[in-house]
């Protein structure tokens, strides 16, 4: 039987990955694995003081339904619930929650990483990191200067 | 100015946003047009959208879309520069 995606959401609000682990617990799971993306302090050797999220809502939403669909069609889990914030984020705060419940613990783990590693190719969202030489987008493994830039 | 024009809302996104000055445009164009002729007449009027030219994907009405692919009215075009979500 497949998986189910158990709550997939976009939001401004505060995301965590312990609800998410009840929303994916079921009597068959032996194993639930929760990842959650917290904003840390530094990138690239630079000092960071908060990020901003940006998201073009309702896309997002469908993209990470669709990677949390994938998952259940790749991996033999029970069910998989992901949560992504936006807006402006504190160092220390969850941008991103994940849970995934499977009856062995191999898919559980296979099935998380699949979901963070797709999602932070796919979904439109975008973060904007703040430091003390600036606001930087984030672009893969670049930092873009915002506003006007030459070059 | 006659002929039959489709109307498209483009959204650029997060640094095509910085590039173009707004987050919404309305576009007029021709019957036929395809996102490649929508990017086109963007750069036209948003020379930086240049910068990010062959590093951004388009999605048509929330899916993710090719250069080849036709519009149709009411359409929504978003401009998506590469992702950084997680």
């Amino acid at each position: 039987m497949a998986g189910r995606v158990a709550s997939i959401r976009v939001t401004e609000g505060p995301v965590a990955a312990e609800p998410l682990a009840a929303a994916v617990a079921a009597p068959e799971a032996g194993a639930v694995a929760t990842f959650a993306g917290v904003v840390r302090n530094h990138h690239g050797g630079r000092p960071v003081a908060y990020l901003e999220y940006e998201a073009y809502v309702p896309m997002a939403e469908m993209e990470l339904r669709a990677v949390a669909e994938a998952a259940c069609a790749r991996f033999d889990i029970i069910a998989i619930a992901a949560h992504h914030r936006h807006g402006r984020l504190q160092i220390g705060e969850v941008a991103v929650a994940i849970a995934v419940s499977a009856a062995h613990r191999d898919a559980a783990f296979d099935a998380l990483r699949f979901a963070i590693d797709t999602l932070k190719a796919r979904v439109p969202i975008w973060k904007r990191e703040t430091g003390p030489d600036g606001d930087f987008w984030v672009e893969g493994p670049e930092r873009i200067a915002t506003g006007q830039r030459p070059g | 100015m006659s002929g039959v024009q489709l109307q498209v809302r483009v959204q650029p996104f997060a640094r095509a946003r910085e590039a173009c000055g707004k987050a919404t445009i309305q576009l007029s164009l021709p019957a036929g047009a395809t996102v490649a002729d929508c990017l086109e007449r963007l750069q036209q009027s948003f020379p930086a959208l240049r910068a990010l030219q062959g590093r951004m994907l388009v999605a048509v009405n929330e899916r993710y879309s090719g250069p080849a692919q036709a519009l149709a009215d009411g359409d929504v075009v978003a401009l998506i520069p590469p992702v950084s979500g997680g």
